[in-house]
């Protein structure tokens, strides 16, 4: 296992893209301490901020602790494989890209959190920032698949553009939950914002919270308790979610968005 | 070798490769998962006019099954993927997506896939939806009890078809018992399947025929009518021959198979069992051969 | 301030003088003579073996202007994964390969030992901007070639038969209004025909709307070019950009000119025939033919490199046919005032792909076949074929025939049976190469004081340590000098000066402003009076201007 413990808050946004648990268990303590990593548009080194420990060999475990993560930008980005946990918080972008591999924070994590995310699973003990699952700026699609688990709350845009995977927000989520989804799970255990799905596709939103206000192009298509529901409770119960899977019942489903593709669904109390 | 007072003939049964998946299908109930599993199995005796040969594995608990309903295990054989292919989508299509309540899943993780969700979303008419959960991807198709979901594609393996054993007796009465003995012993074994009605075929065949076109034809050194007008391989007292095929997911699976039948048959005898034996091409046209005498020793 | 070169081969295409081993003396901005009253160098660099040769000109690549910017619109990877840190106190972060940010652009250029670099597709209404942008650009000198041929104004007066004298007032008051270095056409009268739903546009087609062909286009503007005095010819992307078969149609355009100079841009991608089985061929052998018997032609190939990039173009005819090609699948076309067009298609060049293998062939071919060094010159059409970065890879290919074999064996199978690259023995000579990417585009520019090392010139120097990589050899150069500031060493930058811009300023009979006036109040969202760019607007925005003489010739009004 290796530890990088955060000496102090850095000045400025780090970004710890690459630093993963995967490239560095070939490394020394020495070779750890000489990678770069970038403070805004400056490049440094990882040893000017962060005490670097390795405690036993080769495993793909990596642990990042230390107050001031929030200032941390990009963690588990890029990541492949192994574990890489973070006592604390993170910032933006926190498992960018990620291919596979487990991130597992225990604080909150900022705005776009698993973007562009392809494989892996991200849990994340607190709360998300806005654009959870969501797509870079300037991209048609957001996260394409993986598995992301929030244990409270996401802000909004939550799957922006996302194509495939499973974004599960136990508590509640913002605005435009699901907007432009293209396919892909979202699962929202507490309240859900305005502008459910606007745009989306096709993919499903399942919000068991209050029943949220819809669109006008969504189109009633009754309650039914079908196999997929079943199928997911059974997806979440394996990620330790069987409370939120037990709340999984029959349920009213809407179909939208009828101003697009109009082929997804949205699930809700009835 | 003599086992409980039947002589179980030093020969091998000859075995083909054939290519095999296994589907589980829920519903509702143990009934209906029954229902759809008999219905897809049906007309599923033998690859010659049948596309596939096919059975039911076993049962399963809602425990056991993706959606924690009750279901049933089905294995399909075919002699190429292509063929199992087809044959998968017809059966499923036809029998499993047409049956109440029911969803239809990929038994198999193995191998390379074959399509099978994937080949029958069309019937949803732009209205089916694919479903990505885990590793798994399922198509729903809306039908007229709500969807139908079946998973994208399954797996496939090299399997072992025909598999065999003859019952020799003096009584049809006496012969069909052992193979009823041996089959209710068999069907508690998992990765094998007795296609033939029942489990057990009547109608041992021999290859070739004396008309044209007539690819297979009745075995008849095995036909007790006619034993003596034909070369035949029947002692003079027997007067009663049936025969249990098995094909399964791999060799060890069918010799198991092939062991648990014959001591199923053997077991209780009362003087109406002669002899076991197995059918056989001279060993030239299949890669498996299954000895008696190595199965039981 | 005198600096040494010492003990280098001094490698000049002007001066042939064969691989001379000599000392460089730099004094202050200028090359010059050793000193014979025995004053000593400030400063000598330890230049033993390397090969010492004027900066890099590159005479054709998008780095600026409304295109470029939607280029990095439609290309974030490009950016999120190319990110530039900020390597010292004086120099700026950036990011990008395909679509570099300003800064990255200008230092990744000086890195690579070019020292000026030209943008080919100013639209005449964006140039304020293309040259703020330009500004932008550290290190290298820059300048722009205006786009005309598809503009409103002028289509409307070939329409009406004007006189050649009034054309060639028009096209020089553009060039000042826009501070351009050269004029560019592109698609000729295509762009314009676009707007009229039309497809593509053959040479003798009439424009719709307007009845003028391409043909007549082309002539007017060659002849323009020559007579008001621009050094360099008129720039000409042909008609029908890559169909198969346009080979008769850039032929034809080489007879449009009347043999008044031109120089065909990318013609790598107006170098195919039509033949064989797939119905799309290599004719570098024709154009090559063409060059040899046309003294009034230069070339530039636009090679393809294998992998990703951004196709940046004014070519609206082109782009759209383009479109269903777009990797990732997303794309821009549009018109912009009543100048011309532009379009971007984001590309990935496969060699597994017959015919990007083929056109990388026909690229080299072209290359090989064009005997003058002194005619043909090194582009990627930068980010076209390749981005810029790619240049010393090309320059492999160029002069080490075993590794272009290797890599035409990867290549698809058929595309390579198809070429005749395989046969084609010859390897550029670095004096070659110094003439193909200085010393040549310095002359065909006009840039008299660059793209030579002769006493009196402009200092930019730059010292190859040698390597059996060329490649490696070319992508860092040991020591790289801007007007005798060294700007970078072993790939890294040092310091970051401006360059300045190149510019030339043919006169005109001010006349013609009236009537180009009278065409703005009607028709363009611009004031006539905001149009131009006023006399010391670049040197307000911090550009030093570097103006080049024009030399007007016989037959103007």
């Amino acid at each position: 296992m290796i530890t990088l413990a955060l000496r102090s808050r850095p000045p400025g946004r780090l970004s710890l893209a690459g630093v993963t648990p995967d490239r560095l268990a070939a490394l020394d303590e020495t070779a750890i301490a000489k990678l770069p990593v970038r403070l805004g548009n400056r490049q440094t080194a990882l040893g000017d901020w962060f005490d670097i420990r390795i405690a036993g060999a080769g495993e793909d475990k990596l642990v990042i602790s230390g107050a001031g993560g929030d200032r941390l930008d990009q963690v588990g980005g890029m990541m492949a494989s192994g574990e890489l946990t973070v006592e604390g918080d993170v910032g933006a972008r926190a498992g960018l890209a990620m291919t596979g591999g487990r991130l597992t924070v225990s604080g909150s994590a900022g705005d776009a959190a698993a973007t562009a995310m392809r494989d892996g699973e991200i849990r994340i003990g607190g709360d998300v920032g806005e654009a959870l699952g969501g797509a870079l700026p300037g991209e048609r699609v957001g996260m394409r698949g993986g598995t992301v688990v929030v244990a409270r709350n996401a802000q909004s845009g939550v799957g922006d553009r996302m194509r495939r995977g499973l974004v599960v927000v136990v508590g509640s989520a913002g605005a435009f939950c699901g907007a432009r989804l293209a396919a892909g799970t979202i699962v929202v255990g507490g309240g859900i914002g305005d502008h459910p799905g606007i745009a989306m596709r096709r993919g499903s939103i399942v919000a068991l919270g209050a029943a949220p206000r819809l669109a006008p192009s969504f189109a009633d298509c009754g309650v039914h308790d079908l196999i997929a529901q079943h199928l997911l409770a059974r997806r979440l119960a394996l990620l330790g979610l069987g409370t939120l899977a037990s709340r999984i019942g029959p349920l009213r489903r809407f179909m939208g968005d009828q101003a697009e593709a109009g082929r997804g669904e949205i699930l809700v109390p009835r | 070798m003599i086992l409980d007072g039947v002589e179980i003939e030093d020969t091998f049964a000859e075995a083909f490769g054939m290519r095999a998946t296994r589907l589980i299908v829920t519903a509702d109930t143990p009934r209906w998962a029954r229902i759809a599993g008999d219905t897809a199995t049906g007309f599923a005796t033998s690859v010659i006019a049948c596309g596939a040969e096919a059975g039911i594995e076993r049962d399963l608990s809602a425990e056991e099954t993706p959606d924690g309903r009750p279901g049933i295990a089905l294995l399909f054989f075919a002699v190429s993927r292509d063929a199992l292919t087809k044959a998968l989508r017809d059966r499923v299509g036809q029998c499993v997506l047409t049956c109440p309540g029911t969803a239809c899943y990929s038994g198999l993780d193995e191998g390379e896939r074959l399509p099978l969700g994937r080949s029958l979303r069309y019937f949803g008419d732009g209205y089916q939806a694919a479903k990505r959960l885990g590793d798994k991807r399922y198509w729903r198709i809306p039908v007229m009890d709500g969807e139908f979901v079946c998973e994208d594609t399954v797996g496939q393996v090299k399997a072992v078809g025909g598999g065999n054993f003859l019952i020799l007796g003096k009584t049809h009465r006496g012969v069909l018992a052992a193979a009823e003995r041996a089959v209710e012993q068999m069907r508690r074994l998992i990765g094998v399947i007795m296609p033939f009605p029942g489990g057990i075929a009547r109608s041992g065949s021999k290859i070739g025929s004396r008309y044209k076109g007539l690819v297979a034809s009745t075995n008849d050194a095995y036909c007790p009518t006619i034993k003596g007008i034909v070369k035949t391989a029947l002692p003079p007292s027997v007067d009663a021959v049936l025969e249990i095929v098995i094909d399964g997911l791999n060799e060890a699976a069918v010799g198991a198979a092939m062991a648990t039948g014959i001591r199923a048959a053997c077991a209780g005898n009362d003087g109406e069992i002669l002899r076991i034996t197995a059918g056989n091409y001279g060993g030239k046209l299949g890669p498996f051969h299954f000895r008696l005498h190595e199965l039981l020793a | 301030m005198i600096t040494r070169i010492a003990g280098g081969r001094i490698i000049d295409g002007a001066e042939d003088e064969g691989d001379a081993k000599r000392d460089l003396w730099i004094e202050d901005d200028r090359i010059v003579a050793a000193p014979t009253d025995g004053r000593p160098a400030d400063r000598t660099i330890d230049a033993t073996e390397h090969l010492v040769m004027a900066g890099a000109i590159d005479i054709h690549s998008h780095i600026a202007g409304g295109k470029v910017n939607l280029g990095r619109l439609l290309s974030p990877a490009d950016h999120r994964e190319n990110p530039v840190e900020r390597a010292g106190a004086a120099l700026r972060s950036g990011s990008g390969l395909t679509t570099p940010s300003t800064f990255t652009t200008g230092f990744r250029y000086a890195a690579m030992g070019y020292t000026a670099v030209f943008e080919p597709a100013m639209v005449a209404s964006n140039a304020r901007a293309t040259h703020l942008e330009m500004a932008d650009v550290p290190i290298v000198d820059k300048g722009a070639y205006v786009m005309l041929g598809n503009d409103e104004y002028l289509l409307r007066r070939l329409a009406a038969a004007a006189e050649q004298g009034e054309i060639n007032d028009y096209v020089a008051w553009m060039m000042q209004a826009t501070a351009a270095h050269a004029v560019k056409v592109v698609n000729p009268g295509g762009i314009s025909a676009f707007k009229f739903n039309a497809r593509g546009l053959e040479i003798d087609e009439p424009v719709p709307h307007h009845g003028v062909t391409p043909r007549r286009i082309v002539a007017a503007l060659a002849r323009a070019v020559h007579e008001i005095g621009v050094p360099h010819p008129l720039h000409v992307h042909c008609n029908n950009l890559g169909m198969p078969g346009n080979v008769e149609t850039t032929l034809a355009t080489i007879a449009a000119a009347e043999g008044y100079p031109i120089h065909l841009t990318h013609v790598q991608f107006h170098s195919y025939g039509s033949e064989g089985k797939r119905g799309f061929s290599s004719a570098a052998h024709r154009i090559a033919e063409a060059v040899a018997q046309n003294p009034n032609v230069s070339i530039d190939v636009g090679q393809i490199m294998f992998g990703a990039t951004m196709t940046e173009s004014g070519d609206t005819q082109a782009q759209f046919r383009n479109r269903s090609l777009a990797d990732p699948d997303t794309w821009i076309s549009m018109d912009i005032e009543c100048d011309g067009g532009c379009g971007l298609v984001p590309m990935r060049y496969r060699d597994s792909n017959f015919v990007n293998a083929l056109q990388w062939t026909i690229g080299l071919e072209l290359f090989l076949l064009v005997e003058d060094p002194w005619r043909v010159f090194l582009t990627t059409d930068h980010p076209n074929g390749g981005p810029f970065a790619s240049y010393p890879h090309l320059v492999r290919l160029l002069t080490d025939r075993s590794h272009r074999e290797d890599c035409l064996a990867q290549i698809h199978p058929a595309a390579r049976k198809a070429s005749t690259l395989a046969g084609m023995t010859r390897e550029y000579t670095m004096r070659e190469i110094a003439i193909m990417t200085r010393a040549g585009p310095a002359r065909s520019l006009g840039l008299s004081e660059r793209g030579h090392l002769a006493p009196g010139a402009v200092a930019d120097v730059v010292a190859y340590r040698p390597d059996s990589d060329v490649a490696a050899m070319f992508r860092a150069p040991a020591h790289v000098f801007k007007s005798g500031v060294e700007v970078a060493r072993d790939g890294a930058i040092l310091a970051a000066p401006s360059g300045t811009t190149q510019l030339v300023r043919p006169a005109y009979d001010r006349q013609v402003e009236r009537h180009v006036r009278r065409f703005f109040d009607d028709h363009m969202t611009i004031g006539f009076d905001h149009f131009p760019l006023a006399a010391g607007e670049l040197a307000d925005a911090g550009l030093a201007v570097a103006e080049q003489q024009c030399r007007p010739s016989a037959g103007r009004a």
